[in-house]
């Protein structure tokens, strides 16, 4: 590791300077701070994070992204140095903002505002000096403030404490409903059936009444704890991302992520939002080159992957049900 | 270090995800957004979901009926059609509302079955909206078809939209209103 020329010397201390570094992502310690980590393990984690960036694009549903995004992805991908390009990222945003922008605000989820902002995050940084030093940075707090807001709505709200919000999620929700059939304990059609209860009050001139779902009391005694271990993992995630950690310990930051991605996405196959938390996280990253390269690729795979978790799902229950 | 052009470009993202979502806490705080919209991170938190959201619509007519609409084919309309519906559902403030409203008055309605149906963009700039009977609904009989015409004179519409909550002790999803916006319409010219 080099330290640049012009950096403060240690011990210079003052308040002044310790906000400084934290705001850098970079405080005072016996091990290198990123800041003045080398370019090379900068430019790898750079090139790691917008290459996946680019295949993200690439994999993106339609919907989602503008029809002509994934061949701009190609060609960033194909000619050498054109994804470090702050023209080439001008274009690619305007192209990716086009979508979450001609949609209703109201009508966008967390992912899509993550999105704009990692893209946005790309673009600012392309014209600093230490183009990935800054995105560096980017990528580490949007993960930690992002997470904190996700932590604060989950102690807010009784509903989610209590486990209420998993028991309608695993009533009325076919992505976990899907899971809880699948281990036989609610049948197959559940969540189509509660949903009923939601899509009648719909109807025009109905009055909305209260409705009565059909839930196992397993599901009952585990969404509690469902809840808490769900705060407890984000909170993880929240406080590594934010707190300034010393060198040796950064590589927690690495593995609350992947605690959470694997916690949450096969429960809750949200894709998209599993990659684009992996492709930041792997910008911030300061694993061994090598090392973060397969944790990452190999974690990216998986989530894909679990865009076909129904396969395994339909399986399990079909052998619930030979099983008798 | 970074410079300090760097530390900007570098912190201006952070910076408006948090303002964004602190807008987004403030906003459902106050004034009954869904938790799982407006970028503040509450998704997967909240049963309040903005697709669980239910509307109602009614207009009232010259006579004092009350002929309910289908508020929510407002959705699989035009874009505008469908950033009103989508927008006021997950937040039914005066400004969203009066989006709404718009939208709902600039349309054509045809009643059939006693409900008010989305039938597309009025033609014309007629005030208020354009409801008729349809054939069946004037003749009686179910199987008439034809051309809607008699014509109904709106004199208000009301619009209610509901969130959905649990009770975990009666296994009972339970709908709560969260907002209900009424707009007179002046007489025809």
């Amino acid at each position: 590791m080099t330290a640049e020329s012009g950096a403060e010397p240690r011990g210079s201390g003052g308040v002044r300077a310790q906000v400084r570094e934290f705001l850098e992502g970079a405080p005072r310690g016996p091990y290198d701070d990123p800041m003045h980590a080398d370019d090379v393990d900068l430019r790898s984690a750079s090139f790691l994070a917008l290459t996946l960036t680019l295949v993200m694009l690439l994999i993106g549903r339609p919907p989602e992204t503008h029809v002509l995004t994934p061949l701009v992805a190609v060609v960033g991908l194909a000619v050498p140095g054109l994804a470090r390009s702050r023209w080439y990222w001008l274009l690619l945003t305007g192209l990716f903002a086009h979508s979450p922008l001609m949609r209703p605000w109201l009508a966008l989820d967390n992912h899509h505002w993550l999105q704009l902002y990692w893209f946005v995050a790309i673009l600012l940084t392309r014209f600093a000096t230490r183009p990935d030093a800054a995105l560096r940075v980017s990528a580490r707090f949007m993960i930690g403030f992002a997470f904190t807001f996700a932590v604060g709505w989950k102690l807010l709200l009784p509903e989610f404490r209590s486990g209420a919000f998993f028991d309608t999620t695993f009533a009325a929700d076919s992505r976990l409903g899907d899971v809880a059939s699948a281990f036989g304990v609610q049948e197959p059609n559940a969540a189509t059936e509660h949903g009923r209860i939601l899509r009648s009050w719909r109807v025009p001139g109905a009055s909305p009444e209260p409705g009565v779902v059909e839930l196992h009391t397993l599901i009952e005694r585990l969404t509690p704890w469902l809840a808490w271990m769900t705060i407890v993992v984000e909170a993880t995630v929240a406080v590594a991302f934010l707190a300034p950690l010393q060198a040796r310990l950064r590589w927690l930051r690495d593995a609350a992520m992947l605690l959470f991605v694997l916690a949450t996405y096969p429960l809750a196959p949200v894709v998209g939002f599993g990659r684009l938390l992996l492709v930041m996280s792997a910008m911030q990253s300061e694993l061994r080159p090598r090392v973060r390269a397969i944790v990452y690729v190999t974690a990216f795979v998986a989530v894909s992957l679990l865009g076909e978790r129904d396969v395994v799902l339909d399986w399990m229950r079909s052998t619930l049900t030979e099983a008798g | 270090m970074l410079s300090r052009r760097d530390r900007v470009l570098a912190w201006a993202m952070p910076v408006v995800l948090v303002a964004v979502a602190l807008h987004q806490v403030h906003l459902a705080v106050t004034r009954d957004l869904t938790p799982w919209k407006g970028g503040g991170f509450g998704m997967f938190a909240s049963v309040d979901r903005s697709t669980w959201r239910p509307m109602q619509g009614v207009f009232v007519t010259d006579t004092g009926d009350r002929i309910p609409f289908a508020v929510h084919d407002l959705s699989t309309g035009s874009p505008r059609e469908n950033r009103a519906f989508v927008n006021a559902r997950a937040l039914l403030d005066e400004r969203r509302a009066a989006a709404l409203f718009d939208v709902v008055e600039s349309s054509e309605w045809v009643i059939a079955g006693g409900i008010a149906e989305y039938e597309g963009r009025a033609a014309g700039e007629t005030p208020g909206p354009v409801v008729r009977r349809g054939a069946a609904e004037v003749s009686g009989d179910p199987n008439e078809a034809g051309e809607p015409s008699e014509h109904v004179t709106v004199t208000a519409i009301h619009l209610e939209v509901w969130r959905a909550t649990y009770d975990r002790g009666t296994r009972s999803f339970v709908p709560v209103s969260a907002g209900r916006v009424e707009r007179e319409l002046g007489p025809s010219p």
